[in-house]
Order: C-alpha cells, then structure tokens, then sequence
C-alpha cells in the first residue's frame, strides 16, 4: 500500500520488541502502591487541555484534508522504481551513501543514550 | 487503497491522543507513552508524504526518529526509575526536584 515493508518490520521489532519489554522492566521495578490520580487542583486545567488539543487536531486535519495539499516536485523513487528495486535494498543503499554521516551520527547517540542510561540508574543520592 | 487523506487523518488523531495524554494525565509513564505515540504519529506521516512524492528520504527519516524515541526511551525511563528511588511515586506533580 505505501510500500514500505522496512519501516513496518522496524517499528514491530523496536516497539514491541524492544520498547514494550522496556516499560514492563521498568513497571516491575517501580511497583507503584495506588497512585492519587483524581486529586486534581485545578479542574479547569483539564478543560483548557482538551480545548487546546481539539484545537491542534482541529490544525492538523484541516492542512491534511483540504485537498490542495501541496507537495512539491517528486522524488528520484517512483513505485516502480521501489517494487523493482526493493524499498529495503533502496534504504540500505542510501543510508550508507548519502545519510553515511548521519547513520554515524546516530550510532553514537545511541552509544551515549547507552551509557548515559546505565550511569543515571544506577547513580544513588544521598 | 486507502485514500491518502484518511491515513493523514489517522496521524493527526493519534497525535492529539498523545497530546492529550500528556496534558491530561499526571502518571509519567502514561505522559511517557503519549509521547512516544506523538512521535508514532508523526512517523506515519512520514511514511504517507514519503510515499506521495516518490521519496526515500521519509523512510530515512523515520528509521533516524526510531533511533532518537528508543534513546529518549532508555534514558527517560531510568530517570523515572532513579527519580522513583528517592520520591516513591509516579505522579509527576512531586517531582520538583528543580524547584526551591
């Protein structure tokens, strides 16, 4: 449908794979007794909360389905291109040639989410 | 097919559902979730102009906000964990550390 199997593969693998054991790691740690959640201070907060998010919904779909959505010139990759060539061979091919430095650049962010996870949890105050 | 237009308004309604998570609730591994599911929303975008205009550079882009929501992932949740050591609670009103 959109051709785009990689990004698919990707997001069952990291969500569900990765990010979902995370969080129930971090829920069994935490064992959180009943949390007050109803005391609220402040009531009119949570309608100013739901005015301002109808209103950016309000934004968002408006630019999307008023039709004249402009797009700009197309891209080098046509359907036929990607069904032919494989829109996982493409991906590879341009993240290590023209997004080389990118590529690089997040492999070191995640190197130092990494550490930086490791030292903050296992910091201790005093 | 699905029309492109009812993918974009998929987007748009799951991002508002993260933004109202995050206003609304004050448990931060909820906030965490909706922030997550904002940045899921704006993948699905991505991929839908992706396709519209015949580029690979969305596809490219979503694989780099993927790495970037697991880092914010990794770290935010071990601060949530460290800053559950000392307060003992979730809600995110008593976490004013920054605060004097």
């Amino acid at each position: 449908m959109l051709n785009a199997e990689f990004v698919a593969v990707i997001q069952v693998l990291v969500y569900a794979g990765a990010i979902m054991v995370l969080f129930l790691f971090v829920l069994m740690l935490l064992s959180s007794k009943t949390s007050d959640q109803n005391t609220n201070k402040w009531p009119i907060g949570k309608i100013l909360a739901g005015l301002l998010s109808f209103g950016i919904f309000v934004k968002i779909a408006s630019l999307f389905s008023m039709g004249d959505l402009q797009l700009g010139p197309k891209g080098a990759y046509p359907l036929e291109v990607v069904e032919e060539v494989g829109s996982i061979s493409l991906i590879g091919r341009l993240l290590f040639t023209d997004y080389i430095l990118s590529f690089e650049i997040i492999a070191i962010l995640l190197l130092v989410a990494v550490i930086g996870a490791v030292v903050i949890a296992k910091r201790r105050f005093h | 097919m699905i029309p492109v237009e009812h993918i974009l308004l998929l987007s748009a309604v799951l991002f508002t559902i993260g933004v109202l998570g995050v206003m609304l609730r004050r448990n931060v591994i909820v906030i965490f979730m909706s922030i997550e599911l904002m940045l899921n929303a704006v993948n699905l975008s991505f991929v839908t102009f992706s396709r519209g205009m015949d580029s690979m550079t969305g596809v490219i882009f979503i694989f780099f906000i993927i790495v970037v929501a697991a880092a914010e992932a990794v770290v935010g949740l071990s601060i949530i964990l460290s800053i559950f050591r000392t307060r003992k609670t979730l809600n995110i009103d008593e976490f004013n550390f920054l605060k004097w």
